[in-house]
């Protein structure tokens, strides 16, 4: 068998989205958006492009950054937005209206030149929130029961919210009384989860086994309350206050009745720079990376003007959509077909097709003249329900 | 049927080491193999699969999630550069690697002569410019996928970056190490979902793991 060749590729890391998946993605992200407005969001919308100075004041990655840029007519260099919170950022400090807070929500594209994940290619959609200008755990809360009343509505069944707080590994490095470098040999360690390394660094640092042990287990185990509160006398204070506020923010989440889904686990650690406080992940089975995050980000806003507090999450679209059996839409789409050399059928078809639109029916007007065999066949080959008109005065078909 | 736990194995020198290991944790290994066709075994009681893959590929299956868990040596991790949790240091399959040479070129010297336009053969290209940029040095660096001893012999490198555990090949071809650049060991990686959504599992052989390390 010969092969056509087919050269009109789409970039390495995009795709196209076909029937009946590109309905499916903005039923999803519909429904989303609708579950988050209810919580007294709005939406908010940014350009796909943005400064490339813009974009950087949030992150300090070193190294091959992610981002795809262009260059502008006058030189200067132009970024696909990676994210949504940088942006939103921007806008909150600099136009923005009123009083804080501001309970603000997205849907939106996002570009990262990165490999290719399950659900997750270089252009990925992303549905979200912001909380801008409240501090404090009933923010932190709130955002995250959201995000678990978002999986739950929309039927995910099995999913764990991870929750970390960049305080205590900044409580953990102020404690150790190291010179700089060891100090980033340390965090280094933790964000790329060495934890193997880090127990060696630690031990040729000079502390003690039980000692590497505790810190090592601190990232490395899940806790418990109970862990927590016995945990809260030993540790140096910043990393205290930052357990502390875990805590609380835990039992708020637990009066919105979501706690089951919590795991507090401290080596949930963004990738992102811009995060202050807590920060988290949320997993599901199957999928072998976090489908959502999110977390406070207390000084990103001062970069664009407003020195105010803010918390947060994304979800992944595209992953979401992996993991949900999605709960197909029965509806058929109806088609309105005819035989009439003379051309009329087509008043009737017309009308009939007006009057079921009204309704919300979905409906496929079929105004050229065909054969019932041929719209029999049309019929099967799109999924629709045929109504046959003979005639012209027939009016309601069949 | 479902599975608890998949773990990924490596072929080679480290796979017995690592079977012998989870058999000790309580894991049925014993009829399972590096050399056969098939490349999935399973412990039925114990409800874990294993999946036999190459040492290089094995951070790639525990990233995505295809495998829960993957035991590979820290080379093969540093080369990976893929975003997984590192639990144990398993302590067997301890390598070095070194920057190596031709006899003839050091001359007795233990300084390697740098001069422009060196190129250095190596099958871990992540780690060997890592090292250059901490000395400050510049070098052409060639990947190859096996045997790098041979590039110095026929012209295609200058030196080489290796993996050494006994110094016995390096010795055959006449080659020197100059400098040891670090060491490796095998370790236990973790997909960073699994870690959360399959906790108590991994928790409990990491517990045994590390009782049967001491």
């Amino acid at each position: 068998m010969m092969y056509m060749e087919n050269n009109w590729t789409i970039p390495a890391g995009m795709r196209d989205w076909l029937p009946p998946e590109a309905g499916e993605k903005r039923t999803l992200v519909n429904y989303l958006l609708q579950t988050m407005s209810l919580w007294g969001y709005r939406e908010i919308a940014t350009p796909v492009l943005e400064q490339f100075q813009v974009l950087t004041k949030g992150e300090s990655r070193s190294g091959p950054d992610y981002l795809y840029k262009l260059i502008e007519r006058d030189g200067s260099i132009l970024v696909l937005r990676p994210e949504m919170t940088t942006p939103i950022a921007r806008v909150v400090g600099t136009k923005i209206k009123g009083n804080p807070p501001w309970r603000l929500m997205y849907g939106a594209e996002v570009f990262r030149y990165e490999d290719i994940q399950a659900g997750r290619w270089r252009e990925f959609s992303q549905a979200g929130v912001e909380l801008i200008g409240q501090s404090g755990p009933e923010a932190d809360s709130e955002v995250l029961a959201l995000a678990i009343e978002l999986l739950q509505t929309i039927g995910l069944e099995q999913f764990t919210v991870s929750l970390g707080h960049t305080g205590i590994l900044r409580g953990l490095l102020e404690s150790l009384s190291w010179d700089e470098r060891a100090l980033d040999e340390v965090r280094n360690l933790i964000l790329e989860k060495e934890f193997a390394g880090l127990y060696h660094f630690l031990e040729r640092a000079g502390l003690d086994t039980v000692k590497c042990e505790e810190l090592v287990g601190l990232f490395t185990q899940p806790l418990t309350l109970q862990d927590i509160n016995r945990l809260l006398s030993r540790l140096p204070s910043g990393m205290q206050e930052a357990l502390a506020e875990t805590e609380r923010i835990i039992s708020l989440v637990d009066s919105y009745g979501y706690g089951s889904h919590l795991q507090v686990d401290l080596s949930t650690l963004r990738s992102q720079a811009y995060y202050t406080g807590m920060v988290f992940e949320i997993y599901t089975a199957g999928i072998g990376y976090p489908i959502g995050g999110g977390g406070r980000y207390d000084r990103l806003l001062q970069h664009f003007g407003r020195d105010c507090p803010a918390t947060g999450f994304a979800l992944g679209v595209e992953r979401l959509l992996l993991s949900l059996t999605l709960k197909k839409r029965d509806e058929k789409v109806m088609l309105l077909a005819g035989a009439d050399p003379g051309g009329n059928h087509i008043n009737a078809v017309l009308k009939k097709a007006k009057e079921l639109r009204d309704k919300g029916k979905a409906v496929i007007a079929e105004l050229r003249s065909l054969s019932r065999e041929q719209a029999e066949e049309l019929a099967r080959e799109k999924g629709a329900e045929l109504i046959w008109y003979r005639e012209a005065e027939k009016d309601d078909g069949v | 049927m479902e599975y608890k736990l998949t773990i990924a194995l490596p072929k080679g020198k480290l796979f017995r080491p690592a079977a012998e290991m989870l058999a000790l944790c309580g894991l049925n290994t014993r009829h399972i193999s590096d050399e056969e066709r098939s490349l999935v075994f399973e412990d039925e009681n114990n409800g874990v699969r294993f999946i036999i893959c190459r040492p290089t590929d094995i951070p790639v299956y525990v990233e995505h999630g295809a495998s829960d868990l993957g035991i590979v040596g820290k080379d093969s991790i540093i080369e990976a550069g893929k975003n997984l949790y590192e639990l144990v240091d398993l302590k067997f399959g301890f390598c070095r690697f070194v920057l190596a040479a031709p006899r003839k070129v050091l001359d007795g010297k233990d300084t390697y002569p740098w001069k422009q336009g060196i190129r250095i053969a190596t099958k871990f290209p992540a780690i060997a410019r890592e090292y250059l940029k901490k000395k400050g040095l510049q070098a052409e660096i060639i990947k190859l996928h096996g045997n790098v001893e041979l590039a110095p012999l026929v012209g295609l490198a200058e030196a080489i970056v290796d993996l050494v555990s006994t110094g016995k090949t390096l010795e055959q071809n006449d080659l020197v190490p100059v400098e040891e650049i670090g060491q490796a060991t095998a370790r236990l990686i973790v997909n960073r979902a699994s870690y959360r959504l399959k906790a108590a599992e991994i928790n409990e052989l990491v517990t045994s793991i590390k009782k049967n390390l001491t």
